[in-house]
Protein backbone atom coordinates (compact mmCIF):
# COMPACT_ATOMS: atom_id res chain seq x y z
CA UNK A 1 0.00 0.00 0.00
CA UNK A 2 1.32 3.18 -1.03
CA UNK A 3 0.38 6.84 0.01
CA UNK A 4 0.23 7.61 -3.86
CA UNK A 5 -2.52 4.55 -4.42
CA UNK A 6 -4.51 6.33 -1.82
CA UNK A 7 -4.14 9.59 -2.46
CA UNK A 8 -7.65 11.23 -2.45
CA UNK A 9 -7.31 14.99 -4.36
CA UNK A 10 -11.03 16.39 -3.32
CA UNK A 11 -9.86 15.70 0.49
CA UNK A 12 -11.38 18.61 3.02
CA UNK A 13 -8.69 20.52 2.81
CA UNK A 14 -7.75 20.52 -0.82
CA UNK A 15 -9.35 24.35 -1.27
CA UNK A 16 -6.68 25.90 2.09
CA UNK A 17 -3.20 26.60 0.66
CA UNK A 18 -0.42 24.60 1.70
CA UNK A 19 0.71 27.38 4.38
CA UNK A 20 -2.59 26.99 6.56
CA UNK A 21 -2.69 23.53 6.17
CA UNK A 22 0.47 22.96 7.64
CA UNK A 23 -0.96 24.74 10.50
CA UNK A 24 -3.07 21.40 10.88
CA UNK A 25 -0.30 19.34 11.18
CA UNK A 26 3.17 21.38 12.63
CA UNK A 27 1.75 22.44 15.67
CA UNK A 28 0.80 18.76 16.54
CA UNK A 29 4.09 17.52 15.07
CA UNK A 30 6.41 20.20 17.61
CA UNK A 31 4.14 19.55 20.28
CA UNK A 32 4.46 15.98 19.76
CA UNK A 33 8.09 16.32 19.81
CA UNK A 34 7.97 17.84 23.29
CA UNK A 35 6.50 16.05 25.16
CA UNK A 36 7.23 13.20 27.68
CA UNK A 37 4.02 12.47 27.87
CA UNK A 38 2.68 8.88 26.70
CA UNK A 39 -1.19 9.95 27.78
CA UNK A 40 -0.46 12.88 25.16
CA UNK A 41 0.97 11.10 22.74
CA UNK A 42 -1.29 8.34 22.24
CA UNK A 43 -4.27 11.27 22.26
CA UNK A 44 -2.73 12.49 19.84
CA UNK A 45 -2.50 9.70 17.64
CA UNK A 46 -6.22 9.42 18.05
CA UNK A 47 -6.82 12.65 17.36
CA UNK A 48 -5.04 12.69 14.97
CA UNK A 49 -6.25 9.57 12.75
CA UNK A 50 -9.82 10.70 13.29
CA UNK A 51 -9.53 13.63 11.87
CA UNK A 52 -7.48 12.29 9.09
CA UNK A 53 -9.87 9.84 8.44
CA UNK A 54 -12.62 13.17 8.00
CA UNK A 55 -10.04 15.29 5.71
CA UNK A 56 -8.53 12.66 3.97
CA UNK A 57 -11.49 10.12 2.71
CA UNK A 58 -9.58 7.42 2.89
CA UNK A 59 -10.95 4.17 4.19
CA UNK A 60 -10.14 2.58 8.03
CA UNK A 61 -8.86 -0.39 6.05
CA UNK A 62 -6.27 1.30 3.89
CA UNK A 63 -5.24 3.27 6.78
CA UNK A 64 -4.78 0.62 8.87
CA UNK A 65 -2.42 -1.03 6.26
CA UNK A 66 -0.44 2.24 6.12
CA UNK A 67 0.87 1.55 9.70
CA UNK A 68 1.54 -2.09 9.30
CA UNK A 69 5.54 -1.78 8.17
CA UNK A 70 6.17 1.08 10.96
CA UNK A 71 4.52 -0.83 13.44
CA UNK A 72 6.76 -3.89 12.46
CA UNK A 73 9.95 -1.43 12.46
CA UNK A 74 9.00 -0.09 15.91
CA UNK A 75 8.28 -3.10 17.83
CA UNK A 76 11.25 -4.88 16.69
CA UNK A 77 13.25 -1.67 18.07
CA UNK A 78 11.24 -1.82 21.15
CA UNK A 79 11.96 -5.31 22.13
CA UNK A 80 15.89 -4.36 22.83
CA UNK A 81 14.94 -1.42 24.56
CA UNK A 82 12.31 -4.21 26.72
CA UNK A 83 14.42 -7.31 27.33
CA UNK A 84 16.60 -7.54 29.85
CA UNK A 85 19.73 -10.17 30.35
CA UNK A 86 20.29 -11.11 32.61
CA UNK A 87 16.74 -10.30 34.54
CA UNK A 88 16.27 -9.78 37.63
CA UNK A 89 12.64 -10.97 36.96
CA UNK A 90 13.39 -13.96 34.91
CA UNK A 91 9.94 -15.53 32.46
CA UNK A 92 12.55 -17.73 30.55
CA UNK A 93 16.28 -19.28 31.05
CA UNK A 94 18.37 -20.57 28.98
CA UNK A 95 21.03 -22.42 30.93
CA UNK A 96 22.78 -19.73 33.20
CA UNK A 97 21.04 -16.59 30.68
CA UNK A 98 18.29 -15.51 32.43
CA UNK A 99 15.72 -13.58 30.12
CA UNK A 100 13.18 -10.93 31.10
CA UNK A 101 11.38 -7.70 31.13
CA UNK A 102 13.55 -4.29 32.58
CA UNK A 103 10.59 -1.85 34.10
CA UNK A 104 12.50 0.61 33.38
CA UNK A 105 12.96 -0.22 30.04
CA UNK A 106 8.94 -0.86 29.46
CA UNK A 107 8.52 3.04 30.57
CA UNK A 108 10.76 4.00 28.03
CA UNK A 109 9.55 1.82 25.46
CA UNK A 110 5.94 2.68 25.54
CA UNK A 111 6.90 6.45 26.08
CA UNK A 112 8.84 5.20 22.32
CA UNK A 113 5.58 3.72 20.78
CA UNK A 114 3.76 6.29 21.80
CA UNK A 115 5.62 9.47 20.21
CA UNK A 116 6.64 7.17 17.23
CA UNK A 117 2.81 6.24 16.76
CA UNK A 118 1.89 9.85 17.09
CA UNK A 119 4.87 10.93 14.96
CA UNK A 120 4.10 8.68 11.96
CA UNK A 121 0.39 9.92 12.35
CA UNK A 122 0.86 13.59 11.64
CA UNK A 123 3.23 12.57 8.71
CA UNK A 124 0.79 10.39 7.43
CA UNK A 125 -1.56 13.61 7.93
CA UNK A 126 0.88 15.80 5.94
CA UNK A 127 1.40 13.61 3.37
CA UNK A 128 -2.50 12.42 2.65
CA UNK A 129 -3.70 16.06 2.65
CA UNK A 130 -0.24 17.67 0.31
CA UNK A 131 0.92 16.50 -2.80
CA UNK A 132 4.95 15.96 -3.27
CA UNK A 133 4.98 19.44 -5.37
CA UNK A 134 2.97 21.61 -2.27
CA UNK A 135 5.14 19.99 0.16
CA UNK A 136 8.62 20.99 -2.03
CA UNK A 137 6.53 24.36 -1.74
CA UNK A 138 6.41 24.69 1.78
CA UNK A 139 10.54 23.79 1.78
CA UNK A 140 11.12 26.72 -0.18
CA UNK A 141 8.76 29.02 2.02
CA UNK A 142 11.04 27.84 5.08
CA UNK A 143 14.00 28.62 3.25
CA UNK A 144 15.01 25.24 3.06
CA UNK A 145 17.89 24.94 0.41
CA UNK A 146 17.13 24.29 -3.07
CA UNK A 147 19.39 21.16 -3.18
CA UNK A 148 17.78 19.49 -0.35
CA UNK A 149 14.40 19.87 -1.68
CA UNK A 150 15.41 18.85 -5.12
CA UNK A 151 16.98 15.68 -3.91
CA UNK A 152 13.95 15.25 -1.48
CA UNK A 153 11.46 15.67 -4.91
CA UNK A 154 13.93 13.75 -6.92
CA UNK A 155 14.26 10.50 -4.56
CA UNK A 156 10.47 10.78 -4.13
CA UNK A 157 10.42 10.85 -7.95
CA UNK A 158 12.96 7.59 -8.34
CA UNK A 159 11.28 5.79 -5.61
CA UNK A 160 7.93 5.85 -7.22
CA UNK A 161 9.25 5.02 -10.84
CA UNK A 162 11.10 2.02 -8.98
CA UNK A 163 8.24 0.63 -7.50
CA UNK A 164 6.04 1.42 -10.56
CA UNK A 165 8.80 -1.14 -13.09
CA UNK A 166 8.93 -3.35 -10.31
CA UNK A 167 5.39 -3.85 -9.71
CA UNK A 168 5.13 -4.50 -13.55
CA UNK A 169 8.10 -6.97 -14.10
CA UNK A 170 7.13 -8.29 -11.05
CA UNK A 171 3.51 -9.36 -12.87
CA UNK A 172 5.13 -10.31 -16.23
CA UNK A 173 7.71 -12.96 -14.27
CA UNK A 174 4.77 -14.01 -12.44
CA UNK A 175 2.32 -14.41 -16.02
CA UNK A 176 5.65 -17.05 -17.01
CA UNK A 177 4.97 -19.23 -13.89
CA UNK A 178 8.40 -17.19 -12.14
CA UNK A 179 8.28 -18.00 -8.33
CA UNK A 180 5.90 -21.65 -8.73
CA UNK A 181 9.52 -23.39 -7.96
CA UNK A 182 10.76 -22.14 -4.38
CA UNK A 183 14.23 -22.97 -5.20
CA UNK A 184 14.55 -20.83 -8.44
CA UNK A 185 13.12 -18.09 -6.24
CA UNK A 186 15.71 -16.13 -4.93
CA UNK A 187 17.38 -15.77 -8.40
CA UNK A 188 14.78 -14.76 -9.94
CA UNK A 189 14.10 -11.98 -7.74
CA UNK A 190 17.71 -11.03 -8.39
CA UNK A 191 16.89 -11.05 -11.75
CA UNK A 192 13.83 -8.70 -10.96
CA UNK A 193 15.77 -6.18 -8.62
CA UNK A 194 18.73 -5.71 -11.63
CA UNK A 195 15.78 -5.12 -14.71
CA UNK A 196 14.04 -3.00 -12.59
CA UNK A 197 17.32 -0.81 -11.37
CA UNK A 198 18.03 -0.98 -15.26
CA UNK A 199 14.55 -0.19 -16.59
CA UNK A 200 14.24 2.81 -14.08
CA UNK A 201 17.30 4.52 -14.67
CA UNK A 202 16.28 4.59 -18.90
CA UNK A 203 12.70 5.75 -17.72
CA UNK A 204 14.29 8.38 -15.37
CA UNK A 205 16.49 9.39 -18.59
CA UNK A 206 13.76 9.39 -20.39
CA UNK A 207 11.68 11.65 -17.83
CA UNK A 208 14.48 14.01 -17.89
CA UNK A 209 14.46 14.20 -21.51
CA UNK A 210 10.79 15.08 -21.46
CA UNK A 211 11.55 17.58 -18.86
CA UNK A 212 14.52 19.45 -20.75
CA UNK A 213 12.30 19.77 -23.86
CA UNK A 214 9.66 21.90 -21.86
CA UNK A 215 12.56 24.27 -20.88
CA UNK A 216 13.10 22.69 -17.47
CA UNK A 217 16.24 24.38 -15.65
CA UNK A 218 18.36 23.26 -12.38
CA UNK A 219 15.64 23.15 -10.02
CA UNK A 220 12.30 21.37 -9.93
CA UNK A 221 9.77 24.15 -9.80
CA UNK A 222 5.89 23.04 -9.99
CA UNK A 223 3.38 26.05 -10.50
CA UNK A 224 -0.21 25.33 -8.03
CA UNK A 225 -3.64 26.93 -8.65
CA UNK A 226 -3.54 29.96 -6.77
CA UNK A 227 -5.57 29.36 -3.28
CA UNK A 228 -6.92 32.43 -1.59
CA UNK A 229 -6.26 33.40 2.20
CA UNK A 230 -8.39 34.37 4.51
CA UNK A 231 -8.73 34.99 8.36
CA UNK A 232 -11.48 32.98 9.08
CA UNK A 233 -9.13 29.82 7.69
CA UNK A 234 -6.98 30.40 10.55
CA UNK A 235 -9.52 29.67 13.12
CA UNK A 236 -9.75 25.78 13.22
CA UNK A 237 -6.15 24.89 13.15
CA UNK A 238 -5.58 27.58 15.97
CA UNK A 239 -8.25 26.27 17.76
CA UNK A 240 -6.55 22.51 17.23
CA UNK A 241 -3.30 23.83 18.36
CA UNK A 242 -4.50 25.79 21.64
CA UNK A 243 -6.44 22.74 22.94
CA UNK A 244 -3.45 20.32 22.04
CA UNK A 245 -1.11 22.70 23.60
CA UNK A 246 -3.46 22.75 26.49
CA UNK A 247 -3.76 19.19 26.93
CA UNK A 248 0.04 18.70 26.59
CA UNK A 249 0.01 21.46 30.04
CA UNK A 250 -2.85 18.98 31.67
CA UNK A 251 -0.68 16.20 30.89
CA UNK A 252 2.25 17.71 32.16
CA UNK A 253 0.71 19.37 35.07
CA UNK A 254 -0.76 16.29 36.65
CA UNK A 255 2.56 14.47 35.88
CA UNK A 256 0.80 11.63 33.18
CA UNK B 1 5.23 30.35 -52.03
CA UNK B 2 5.37 28.49 -48.27
CA UNK B 3 8.92 29.51 -46.40
CA UNK B 4 10.36 26.97 -43.97
CA UNK B 5 10.46 26.43 -40.53
CA UNK B 6 13.12 24.25 -39.28
CA UNK B 7 16.06 22.90 -41.68
CA UNK B 8 18.82 20.53 -41.44
CA UNK B 9 21.60 20.71 -43.66
CA UNK B 10 24.05 17.87 -43.74
CA UNK B 11 22.91 17.17 -40.08
CA UNK B 12 24.50 13.71 -38.48
CA UNK B 13 23.80 12.74 -34.98
CA UNK B 14 25.84 9.50 -33.21
CA UNK B 15 25.09 8.34 -30.28
CA UNK B 16 27.72 8.77 -27.88
CA UNK B 17 28.79 4.57 -27.71
CA UNK B 18 29.45 5.66 -31.45
CA UNK B 19 26.47 4.30 -33.50
CA UNK B 20 25.56 6.16 -36.60
CA UNK B 21 21.59 7.24 -35.84
CA UNK B 22 21.23 10.22 -38.68
CA UNK B 23 23.24 10.06 -41.50
CA UNK B 24 23.69 13.33 -43.25
CA UNK B 25 20.16 14.73 -43.37
CA UNK B 26 19.13 17.49 -45.67
CA UNK B 27 15.06 18.78 -44.50
CA UNK B 28 13.19 21.53 -44.85
CA UNK B 29 10.06 21.32 -43.11
CA UNK B 30 7.84 23.99 -44.89
CA UNK B 31 5.62 26.40 -42.79
CA UNK B 32 2.06 25.28 -41.37
CA UNK B 33 1.78 22.31 -43.01
CA UNK B 34 1.03 18.67 -41.92
CA UNK B 35 3.78 16.68 -42.18
CA UNK B 36 4.46 12.75 -41.81
CA UNK B 37 7.60 11.11 -40.64
CA UNK B 38 7.47 7.68 -41.42
CA UNK B 39 10.27 4.34 -41.31
CA UNK B 40 10.45 1.49 -40.02
CA UNK B 41 11.23 0.43 -35.91
CA UNK B 42 14.98 1.97 -35.58
CA UNK B 43 14.58 4.00 -38.92
CA UNK B 44 15.95 7.14 -36.16
CA UNK B 45 12.72 8.76 -35.88
CA UNK B 46 12.77 10.07 -32.57
CA UNK B 47 16.48 10.78 -33.10
CA UNK B 48 15.31 13.10 -35.68
CA UNK B 49 12.72 14.62 -33.83
CA UNK B 50 14.80 15.25 -30.67
CA UNK B 51 18.05 16.74 -32.87
CA UNK B 52 14.78 19.34 -34.18
CA UNK B 53 14.30 20.30 -30.31
CA UNK B 54 17.17 21.10 -29.54
CA UNK B 55 17.61 18.02 -26.89
CA UNK B 56 20.54 16.22 -29.31
CA UNK B 57 23.18 18.32 -30.82
CA UNK B 58 24.10 17.12 -34.32
CA UNK B 59 27.49 15.66 -34.74
CA UNK B 60 28.04 17.21 -37.69
CA UNK B 61 25.91 19.82 -40.06
CA UNK B 62 23.88 22.80 -39.17
CA UNK B 63 20.76 23.40 -37.65
CA UNK B 64 18.94 26.56 -39.31
CA UNK B 65 15.40 28.05 -37.57
CA UNK B 66 13.64 31.10 -39.67
CA UNK B 67 16.37 31.08 -41.88
CA UNK B 68 18.69 31.50 -39.31
CA UNK B 69 21.91 28.98 -37.98
CA UNK B 70 20.93 27.79 -34.66
CA UNK B 71 23.33 28.13 -31.52
CA UNK B 72 23.36 25.79 -29.00
CA UNK B 73 23.62 28.05 -25.76
CA UNK B 74 21.38 28.20 -22.60
CA UNK B 75 19.51 31.10 -23.79
CA UNK B 76 18.63 29.73 -27.82
CA UNK B 77 17.68 26.35 -26.54
CA UNK B 78 15.10 27.79 -24.03
CA UNK B 79 14.26 29.79 -27.23
CA UNK B 80 13.97 26.76 -29.30
CA UNK B 81 12.06 24.57 -27.12
CA UNK B 82 9.64 26.92 -26.31
CA UNK B 83 8.91 27.62 -30.49
CA UNK B 84 9.15 23.78 -31.42
CA UNK B 85 7.39 21.60 -28.63
CA UNK B 86 7.69 17.69 -28.89
CA UNK B 87 4.74 14.97 -27.51
CA UNK B 88 6.85 11.93 -26.66
CA UNK B 89 5.27 8.62 -27.54
CA UNK B 90 5.25 7.36 -24.26
CA UNK B 91 2.60 9.57 -22.01
CA UNK B 92 4.07 7.95 -19.00
CA UNK B 93 7.59 9.07 -20.18
CA UNK B 94 6.49 12.14 -20.04
CA UNK B 95 4.34 13.38 -17.24
CA UNK B 96 6.35 14.72 -14.20
CA UNK B 97 3.76 16.78 -12.07
CA UNK B 98 1.62 15.66 -9.04
CA UNK B 99 -1.39 17.04 -10.73
CA UNK B 100 -2.86 17.79 -13.97
CA UNK B 101 -2.71 21.58 -13.65
CA UNK B 102 0.95 21.56 -12.12
CA UNK B 103 2.00 19.62 -15.22
CA UNK B 104 0.32 21.99 -18.15
CA UNK B 105 2.11 24.55 -16.30
CA UNK B 106 5.46 23.03 -16.03
CA UNK B 107 6.84 24.29 -18.98
CA UNK B 108 5.00 27.90 -18.72
CA UNK B 109 6.76 27.73 -15.31
CA UNK B 110 9.85 26.77 -16.74
CA UNK B 111 9.99 29.54 -19.04
CA UNK B 112 8.31 32.75 -17.68
CA UNK B 113 7.83 34.49 -14.54
CA UNK B 114 4.43 36.54 -14.54
CA UNK B 115 2.52 33.83 -12.27
CA UNK B 116 -1.06 35.45 -13.16
CA UNK B 117 -0.36 35.35 -17.10
CA UNK B 118 1.24 31.78 -16.85
CA UNK B 119 -2.13 30.72 -14.64
CA UNK B 120 -4.46 32.37 -17.03
CA UNK B 121 -2.72 30.49 -19.80
CA UNK B 122 -2.94 26.96 -18.03
CA UNK B 123 -6.71 27.91 -17.14
CA UNK B 124 -7.76 28.65 -20.86
CA UNK B 125 -5.66 25.56 -21.89
CA UNK B 126 -6.87 22.67 -19.40
CA UNK B 127 -10.55 24.58 -20.90
CA UNK B 128 -9.58 23.98 -24.10
CA UNK B 129 -8.26 20.53 -23.65
CA UNK B 130 -11.66 19.41 -21.90
CA UNK B 131 -9.54 18.91 -18.44
CA UNK B 132 -10.44 21.65 -15.54
CA UNK B 133 -12.71 18.78 -14.08
CA UNK B 134 -9.31 16.56 -14.14
CA UNK B 135 -6.95 20.05 -12.53
CA UNK B 136 -6.77 18.41 -9.31
CA UNK B 137 -6.08 14.25 -10.26
CA UNK B 138 -2.89 12.54 -10.46
CA UNK B 139 -1.94 12.56 -14.51
CA UNK B 140 -0.46 8.96 -13.96
CA UNK B 141 -3.72 7.75 -12.41
CA UNK B 142 -5.89 8.54 -15.67
CA UNK B 143 -6.67 6.76 -19.07
CA UNK B 144 -4.25 6.80 -22.17
CA UNK B 145 -6.53 9.10 -23.85
CA UNK B 146 -6.50 11.23 -20.81
CA UNK B 147 -2.93 11.18 -20.74
CA UNK B 148 -2.38 12.48 -24.06
CA UNK B 149 -4.57 15.03 -23.66
CA UNK B 150 -2.51 16.67 -20.95
CA UNK B 151 1.00 16.07 -22.60
CA UNK B 152 -0.21 17.49 -25.91
CA UNK B 153 -1.76 20.71 -23.17
CA UNK B 154 1.31 20.51 -21.36
CA UNK B 155 3.34 21.49 -24.62
CA UNK B 156 0.46 23.24 -26.35
CA UNK B 157 0.27 26.36 -23.13
CA UNK B 158 3.87 27.08 -24.47
CA UNK B 159 2.33 28.44 -27.84
CA UNK B 160 5.19 26.53 -29.90
CA UNK B 161 5.16 27.25 -33.91
CA UNK B 162 6.14 23.65 -34.69
CA UNK B 163 4.47 20.83 -33.01
CA UNK B 164 6.18 17.49 -32.72
CA UNK B 165 4.25 14.04 -31.72
CA UNK B 166 6.29 11.03 -31.51
CA UNK B 167 4.04 8.40 -32.44
CA UNK B 168 0.47 10.07 -31.76
CA UNK B 169 -1.23 7.44 -31.52
CA UNK B 170 0.23 4.64 -30.11
CA UNK B 171 -1.31 3.06 -27.13
CA UNK B 172 -4.81 4.86 -27.77
CA UNK B 173 -8.01 3.75 -29.16
CA UNK B 174 -9.54 4.31 -32.20
CA UNK B 175 -11.61 7.14 -30.77
CA UNK B 176 -8.93 8.51 -28.46
CA UNK B 177 -6.74 8.41 -31.45
CA UNK B 178 -9.31 10.36 -33.16
CA UNK B 179 -9.46 12.85 -31.23
CA UNK B 180 -6.19 13.39 -30.70
CA UNK B 181 -5.89 14.02 -34.66
CA UNK B 182 -9.06 16.48 -34.45
CA UNK B 183 -7.15 18.58 -31.42
CA UNK B 184 -3.97 18.94 -34.03
CA UNK B 185 -5.87 19.67 -37.02
CA UNK B 186 -7.32 22.53 -35.02
CA UNK B 187 -3.77 23.48 -34.17
CA UNK B 188 -3.18 23.33 -38.05
CA UNK B 189 -6.02 25.59 -39.21
CA UNK B 190 -4.56 28.35 -36.48
CA UNK B 191 -1.35 28.55 -38.40
CA UNK B 192 1.17 26.24 -36.61
CA UNK B 193 3.25 23.23 -38.21
CA UNK B 194 2.83 19.49 -37.60
CA UNK B 195 5.43 16.58 -37.76
CA UNK B 196 4.30 13.37 -36.69
CA UNK B 197 5.94 10.12 -36.57
CA UNK B 198 4.00 7.19 -37.33
CA UNK B 199 4.21 3.55 -38.65
CA UNK B 200 0.37 3.98 -39.89
CA UNK B 201 0.63 4.50 -43.36
CA UNK B 202 -3.52 4.45 -43.93
CA UNK B 203 -3.40 7.49 -41.33
CA UNK B 204 -0.59 9.33 -43.05
CA UNK B 205 -1.80 8.98 -46.27
CA UNK B 206 -5.13 10.90 -45.56
CA UNK B 207 -4.00 13.13 -43.02
CA UNK B 208 -0.76 14.49 -44.47
CA UNK B 209 0.28 17.33 -46.32
CA UNK B 210 4.03 16.20 -47.22
CA UNK B 211 5.43 13.00 -46.14
CA UNK B 212 9.10 11.91 -45.61
CA UNK B 213 10.29 8.47 -45.42
CA UNK B 214 12.79 7.37 -43.47
CA UNK B 215 15.68 4.34 -43.44
CA UNK B 216 18.78 4.09 -41.60
CA UNK B 217 18.64 7.75 -40.85
CA UNK B 218 19.13 8.68 -44.05
CA UNK B 219 15.74 10.48 -46.45
CA UNK B 220 14.85 7.56 -48.25
CA UNK B 221 12.09 9.82 -50.36
CA UNK B 222 9.74 13.45 -49.84
CA UNK B 223 7.04 14.35 -51.52
CA UNK B 224 3.02 14.95 -51.27
CA UNK B 225 1.33 11.67 -50.19
CA UNK B 226 0.57 10.50 -53.51
CA UNK B 227 3.96 10.57 -54.93
CA UNK B 228 5.82 9.06 -51.89
CA UNK B 229 2.86 6.19 -51.43
CA UNK B 230 2.36 5.70 -55.17
CA UNK B 231 6.01 4.18 -55.19
CA UNK B 232 6.19 0.69 -53.48
CA UNK B 233 9.36 -0.42 -54.15
CA UNK B 234 10.60 2.46 -52.51
CA UNK B 235 8.26 2.01 -49.21
CA UNK B 236 9.25 -1.95 -49.35
CA UNK B 237 12.75 -1.13 -49.08
CA UNK B 238 11.77 1.23 -45.81
CA UNK B 239 10.15 -1.47 -44.85
CA UNK B 240 6.32 -0.31 -45.19
CA UNK B 241 3.40 -1.06 -47.20
CA UNK B 242 1.26 0.96 -49.67
CA UNK B 243 -1.73 2.19 -47.75
CA UNK B 244 -4.92 0.33 -48.40
CA UNK B 245 -6.45 3.00 -50.61
CA UNK B 246 -3.46 2.95 -52.93
CA UNK B 247 -3.77 -0.81 -52.86
CA UNK B 248 -7.54 -0.77 -54.22
CA UNK B 249 -7.19 2.29 -56.17
CA UNK B 250 -4.49 0.49 -57.93
CA UNK B 251 -6.49 -3.24 -58.15
CA UNK B 252 -9.39 -1.64 -59.51
CA UNK B 253 -7.10 0.32 -62.00
CA UNK B 254 -3.74 -0.62 -62.23
CA UNK B 255 -0.98 1.67 -63.64
CA UNK B 256 -2.82 4.31 -62.25
CA UNK B 257 -0.87 7.39 -62.32
CA UNK B 258 0.27 9.19 -58.47
CA UNK B 259 -1.73 12.46 -59.12
CA UNK B 260 -5.01 9.88 -60.52
CA UNK B 261 -4.88 8.31 -57.13
CA UNK B 262 -7.88 9.22 -54.62
CA UNK B 263 -7.50 11.72 -51.32
CA UNK B 264 -9.70 9.46 -49.38
CA UNK B 265 -12.31 6.92 -48.83
CA UNK B 266 -15.33 9.10 -49.73
CA UNK B 267 -13.32 10.06 -53.15
CA UNK B 268 -12.14 6.63 -53.81
CA UNK B 269 -15.87 5.07 -53.39
CA UNK B 270 -16.95 7.93 -55.72
CA UNK B 271 -15.28 6.74 -58.72
CA UNK B 272 -16.24 2.70 -58.03
CA UNK B 273 -19.97 3.99 -57.68
CA UNK B 274 -19.41 6.05 -60.84
CA UNK B 275 -17.63 3.03 -62.99
CA UNK B 276 -20.62 0.60 -61.64
CA UNK B 277 -23.00 2.72 -63.01
CA UNK B 278 -21.42 3.74 -66.05
CA UNK B 279 -20.84 -0.49 -66.82
CA UNK B 280 -24.67 -0.91 -65.90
Amino acid sequence: MWITEIYKHDHRLSKLSPTIRALYWAPAMVLTLVSGSVYFNFTMFLVINLFLLYVSRIRLSNLARLYRIPIVFILVGCMAIVLEIPATKAFVSLGKLSIGFSAHGIQLATLLVSRSLALISIMYFMLLTNTISEIAELMRKFRIPALLIDLFVITFKFIENLRNTGFEMHRAQKCRLGYSQKMKRIPLFAGLMAAVFHQSMQNARQLETAMQARCAGENYCFLQEERPYAISQLLIPVGLASMSAFLLLICGNYGW
Amino acid sequence: MVGSLIELKAASYRYPSGKKAIAEVDLSLPEGKKIALLGANGAGKSTLLLLLNGIYKPTNGELHYRGKQYRYNRKALQELRQKVGIVFQESDNQLIAPSVYEEVAFGLNNLYSDKKWIREQVEKYLDYFDLLELKHHSPHQLSSGQKKRICLASVLAMEPELIICDEPASNLDPQSSRATFELLDAQNKKGKTLLISTHNVNQAYVWADLVILLKEGAVLSIGSPKQVFSDAETLAEAGLEQPLLVKLARMHQPGMEAEELPENEAELVNRLTKNLCTDL
